[in-house]
C-alpha cells in the first residue's frame, strides 16, 4: 500500500510542462507528417478537396496545440497556412505549383521551428520574409477571385434576405405556383439617369410579380442613391427564371441580372436536415480510433518484465511438484504468459509506413533540386516491424534512397539517349518473408561501374591486386560498403562524400540484420535489407560448448549436422568437410570464443556436432560441444561496463534464471 | 549479517553532516569500505557466466531480476593474492555508479560503520603505487584498519590497458 502511494506522488510530480512537451513533439511530428503527405497528394490530384480537408484539419490542430503551449511564432505561421488552405478547401484558390512550393516551404518552417523548440525551448525563428509572402498570396488570391466570382453570377451577388417574420408573410399569402425570387439588377455606372432607371426595373419587376421588397424602395426611388448601382428585389412570382431576367435585361442601361431562388423555411428545415446528414457521414468517416502513445521505455520494461515471467515459470515448471493442483495450474500459467508475450510483441510492432512516409517529399525535392523526373514507389507500408528497428532504419535508408536519386538516376537527357523512359523509377518496397522482414531499394538508374569502384579501391587501398584477382563480381560489389569509397566524380550537398555506405551497412549489421548490392551497369541498382522482426525475441539453438551454454540465433544457421572424424578432410591445412558437393570451412568454438583449449583438439573425437552457419553468403561450420535444445530467447544486452564484447552479441537469461551468452557468427564466419 | 542470502542495505539512515556511512568487506584478510550509498544489495553468488574475450577480473555475468550483471573479482583488480577460501561467506556486492550495475566479488560482508571523512587519512605520498589511486585513505578504529576504496575509480579506470585479455 505504502509502495502504490509512492509511486502515484512520484507519477503526479513527473506530470509538468516536460510531459506535455514530449506529447506536443510527438504530435507535431505525426501532423507535419499527414501535411507532408497530403500536399504531395494534392500536387498530384489539385481537384481532391478531401486532401485539402485533411491537411486543414492537420494545421488546425497544430494551431491549437501551440496556442496551448504558447508558441506564439508557431501559431501565427499555423494559423496563415490554415487560411492558405481554407481558400483552397473552398476552391477560392487554385493549387499550382507556386501554392504547392508555398505549402511546402510552410511545413519546413514548422519543422523548423519545432527543432527550435526542442533544442532551445523557444520558437524564436526568422518567418517575417515568408509570412509576408503567403500574405501576399492571400490577399492577391483572395481578390482575384472575388473578382472571378462576380463575372460568374455565383452567391456572392448580395442579395437581400428576409427575416423570420417575412417569411411567414410571403408563405402565407403566395399562391402554390409562385417561386420567391432575390433578383438584383446592375445598371451601368455611367448612366445619368440612375434613378429612373431603378424606377423603371421596379416596375418592370412588378408586371412579372409581386415584389415584396426592394432596395431601393419603389415609394423613394427617386431619391434615394444607389449602391454599388445595384437593385435588389425579392420578388413572387409565377414567372421563370429565365423569363425574369430577360424582360429586366430589356430595359436599356441594364448591365446584368443576377437571380437567386429562395428557400423558405421549411424548405430550408429540410435542406438543413440533409446538410447535416452529410455531416453525420463525414464524422463518422473520421472517428477517432481509441489508441494510446505509449512511451517505447515503458514498453522495454513490460517486455523486461515478461521475460522474468517467462524465466520463473520455467523455473516453476522445473520443480516439477507432485500434486494435482499444480499440474493444472502450470498449463494455464503457460498460456497466460504465452498470451501475455505475444501481446507486447504486437504491440511493439509498428507498420513500416511511419517511417516510410518521409520519402516520397524527399525525393520529390532531391528530383526537382537535381532536375530528374522520378517516379517513386512505395510498396508494403503495412509490414510490421519492432518499432525499435524502424527507428533505427530511418538514417540508412534515406541514405540509399538519396544515392538512387543522386547517383542512380540519370539526367532526363542522358536517359532518353540511352533508350531509357526519361522518369526514372525508384522503388522502395517492404514485406516479410518468413521470420525476416526484407526491404529492397532498386531504380533503373545508372548502375554501378565495377571497373571504376575497383580502381578506386586500389587507388584508396582498400584492396590489394591479388586480393582483387581472387573476388568474384558480388564481392567486389560489397566493395562499396568499405568506408572512403565513392564512384560518382559530382559531388552533390546530399551524397557522394564517400561517408555513408559503411555506416548504413554498419547499422542495419548493428540490428542484426543483412545488405547486399546488385547492380548491372546501365540497368540500375538494387538493395536488399533483411533484417528480424523483433529484436528482443529470437528463435535460438542453444548448444554447449565447454560446460557454458551459448545460443546461436536461428536465422544464422543453415544445418546441424553430427560428423565422424574421419570426414574431415584437409585444404590447404585447414579443415574442412565437404557437405553436398560444397567445400565448407571447420572452426574450432572454443578456439575462435579464446576458452581454454589445452591439447584435445576437437580431432582426437569420434563424433562431433557441427553448427553450419551463414553470414554475409559464406558458410562455415562450426564445432561444438554439444546440441542442447531450440528456444526462444528474451535478447538482452551485455553490460553497459563490459562495452562490445569480441564474438559475442548479447545476452539471454535461460531457464534456470542464468545468463547464456548469445554468439556473433558474423565475428566467427 | 552474513547470514541472510540477500540483504536490501536500508539507504534512510543517511550520514550526517560530515559523517559518510562506509560498507566495509573482507578480501582475504584485509577489511575495505565502500560508500554505503553506491551498494545496493548483497547476495550470495549464484552460478557466473563465463564471457570470453574480456579482461581477467571480469568473472562473467549474472542475471539480476532480468538485468545481465557483470561481476567483478576485486581482488584480481586490486592486485591481491588469491589465497582465502571461505566459500562460505563469499558474497557479490551490487553497486549502481551511474546507472550501471556492477557486481564486486568478495570474501565476506561485515557490517555498515559511520566514519567521519576528517579521520579518513590519506596515504602517504611518498610511496604511491598506481593501485593507491583505488583508494581513498584509511580509517583507523582502536582495534581494525579499514581501507577506504574509491570503487568509480576501480571500476571505470581506464588507463590500465596493460592488462592481458583473458586466456589470450
Amino acid at each position: 500500500m505504502f509502495n502504490l502511494l509512492g509511486i502515484c506522488e512520484e507519477d503526479l510530480k513527473l506530470v509538468d510542462n516536460n510531459e506535455y512537451l514530449d506529447m506536443f513533439f510527438a504530435e507535431s511530428e505525426e501532423y507535419i507528417m499527414v501535411l507532408n503527405d497530403n500536399i504531395l497528394k494534392l500536387e498530384n490530384k489539385p481537384d481532391d478537396t478531401e486532401m485539402v480537408n485533411s491537411m486543414f484539419r492537420a494545421a488546425h490542430s497544430l494551431k491549437g496545440m501551440s496556442a496551448t503551449m504558447q508558441f506564439d511564432n508557431l501559431t501565427e505561421l499555423t494559423h496563415k497556412l490554415e487560411n492558405l488552405m481554407d481558400l483552397i478547401r473552398n476552391n477560392k484558390l487554385k493549387v499550382n505549383t507556386e501554392i504547392i512550393d508555398l505549402l511546402f516551404a510552410g511545413i519546413d518552417y514548422i519543422e523548423e521551428t519545432v527543432k527550435q523548440i526542442k533544442e532551445n525551448g523557444n520558437d524564436e525563428i526568422e518567418l517575417k520574409d515568408y509570412l509576408e509572402k503567403l500574405e501576399t498570396v492571400l490577399n492577391n488570391e483572395t481578390n482575384e477571385m472575388i473578382a472571378k466570382t462576380k463575372d460568374k453570377e455565383t452567391e456572392s451577388w448580395n442579395y437581400l434576405t428576409l427575416d423570420d417574420e417575412e417569411i411567414y408573410t410571403v408563405k402565407e399569402n403566395k399562391k402554390d405556383f409562385d417561386t420567391v425570387y432575390a433578383v438584383n439588377v446592375r445598371l451601368n455606372k455611367e448612366t445619368q439617369f440612375k434613378q429612373v432607371r431603378a424606377s423603371m426595373v421596379l416596375k418592370e419587376a412588378s408586371e412579372l410579380g409581386y415584389v415584396f421588397k426592394s432596395e431601393p424602395d419603389i415609394e423613394n426611388v427617386e431619391e434615394v442613391k444607389l449602391q454599388e448601382n445595384l437593385v435588389r428585389i425579392i420578388l413572387v412570382s409565377k414567372q421563370d427564371q429565365e423569363k425574369i431576367v430577360k424582360e429586366l435585361k430589356s430595359i436599356s442601361d441594364v448591365t446584368e441580372v443576377g437571380i437567386d431562388r429562395m428557400k423558405l423555411e421549411a424548405e430550408q428545415n429540410e435542406d438543413n436536415k440533409e446538410k447535416q446528414k452529410n455531416n453525420n457521414n463525414v464524422s463518422s468517416k473520421f472517428e477517432i480510433s481509441s489508441s494510446v502513445r505509449v512511451d517505447i521505455g515503458k514498453l522495454d520494461n513490460l517486455m523486461n518484465m515478461i521475460g522474468e515471467l517467462l524465466i520463473n515459470k520455467t523455473r516453476l515448471e522445473a520443480l516439477n511438484i507432485e500434486s494435482d493442483g499444480f499440474k493444472d495450474v502450470l498449463p494455464q500459467l503457460d498460456r497466460v504468459t504465452m498470451d501475455l508475450h505475444h501481446t507486447v510483441m504486437k504491440i511493439r510492432m509498428e507498420p513500416i509506413g511511419v517511417m516510410f512516409n518521409r520519402f516520397p517529399r524527399m525525393v520529390r525535392d532531391l528530383s526537382k533540386d537535381s532536375q530528374k523526373e522520378i517516379d517513386f514507389i512505395m510498396e508494403g507500408k503495412e509490414t510490421e516491424l519492432d518499432r525499435s528497428i524502424i527507428d533505427e532504419l530511418g538514417d540508412p535508408l534515406t541514405h540509399l534512397l538519396r544515392n538512387a536519386v543522386d547517383h542512380g538516376i540519370e539526367k532526363p537527357e542522358v536517359r532518353y539517349k540511352n533508350g531509357k523512359d526519361k522518369s526514372g523509377k525508384v522503388t522502395l518496397k517492404a514485406y516479410q518473408k518468413g521470420s525476416e522482414i526484407i526491404i529492397d531499394i532498386e531504380d533503373d538508374g545508372a548502375g554501378i561501374e565495377l571497373d571504376k569502384l575497383t580502381k578506386k579501391a586500389l587507388e584508396k587501398e582498400i584492396v590489394t591486386q591479388t586480393e582483387l584477382e581472387e573476388m568474384d563480381r558480388e564481392k567486389k560489389l560489397q566493395l562499396v560498403f568499405e568506408p572512403g569509397l565513392s564512384t560518382n566524380e559530382e559531388v552533390s550537398n546530399v551524397s557522394g562524400r564517400g561517408v555513408g555506405m559503411d555506416v548504413v551497412k554498419r547499422t542495419i549489421e548493428s540490428l542484426d540484420g543483412n545488405i547486399h548490392i546488385k547492380s548491372e551497369k546501365g540497368v540500375g541498382t538494387k538493395f536488399v535489407i533483411s533484417l528480424p522482426l523483433t529484436l528482443a525475441i529470437q528463435d535460438a539453438l542453444m548448444v554447449k560448448i565447454d560446460h557454458e551454454v551459448f545460443a546461436i540465433p536461428l536465422n544464422s544457421i543453415s544445418e546441424t549436422l553430427i560428423i565422424k572424424s574421419k570426414e574431415i578432410k584437409q585444404v590447404k591445412s585447414n579443415d574442412v568437410i565437404v557437405l553436398r558437393d560444397q567445400t565448407i570451412p571447420l572452426i574450432d568454438s572454443r578456439r575462435s570464443l579464446n576458452i581454454e583449449v589445452g591439447d584435445d583438439s576437437y580431432t582426437d573425437k569420434e563424433e562431433m556436432s557441427v553448427v553450419i552457419v551463414k553470414s554475409s553468403g559464406k558458410e562455415v561450420g562450426l564445432i561444438v560441444d554439444d546440441l542442447l535444445y531450440q528456444q526462444e530467447i528474451v535478447i538482452k544486452s551485455l553490460s553497459e561496463y563490459l562495452g562490445n564484447v569480441h564474438n559475442i552479441s548479447g545476452a539471454t537469461i535461460i531457464g534456470d534464471g542464468e545468463v547464456a551468452l548469445i554468439l556473433d557468427v558474423r565475428d566467427i564466419a | 549479517m552474513t547470514k541472510t542470502d540477500s540483504i536490501y542495505l536500508d539507504k534512510k539512515e543517511k550520514n550526517t553532516e560530515t559523517k559518510n556511512q562506509f560498507l566495509t568487506f573482507k578480501l582475504e584478510n584485509e577489511l575495505y569500505g565502500l560508500l554505503l550509498e553506491k551498494a545496493k544489495e548483497i547476495i550470495k553468488p549464484p552460478k557466473i557466466t563465463n564471457v570470453p574475450n574480456t579482461q581477467k577480473h571480469v568473472m562473467g555475468v549474472i542475471n539480476i531480476r532480468g538485468k545481465v550483471t557483470p561481476v567483478i573479482d576485486l581482488k584480481e583488480k586490486l592486485g591481491l593474492p588469491q589465497n582465502a577460501d571461505n566459500e562460505k561467506y563469499n558474497k557479490i556486492i551490487i553497486i549502481n555508479i551511474q546507472g550501471i550495475m556492477v557486481g564486486l566479488y568478495i570474501d565476506e560482508v561485515r557490517e555498515v560503520v559511520s566514519i567521519n571523512s576528517d579521520d579518513i587519512e590519506k596515504t602517504t605520498e611518498g610511496d604511491r603505487s598506481l593501485e593507491d589511486e583505488y583508494i581513498r585513505g584509511v580509517f583507523t578504529s582502536k582495534d581494525s584498519l579499514i581501507v577506504i576504496i574509491n570503487i568509480e575509480e576501480i571500476l571505470f579506470d581506464k588507463s590500465d590497458k596493460s592488462e592481458e585479455v583473458k586466456n589470450a
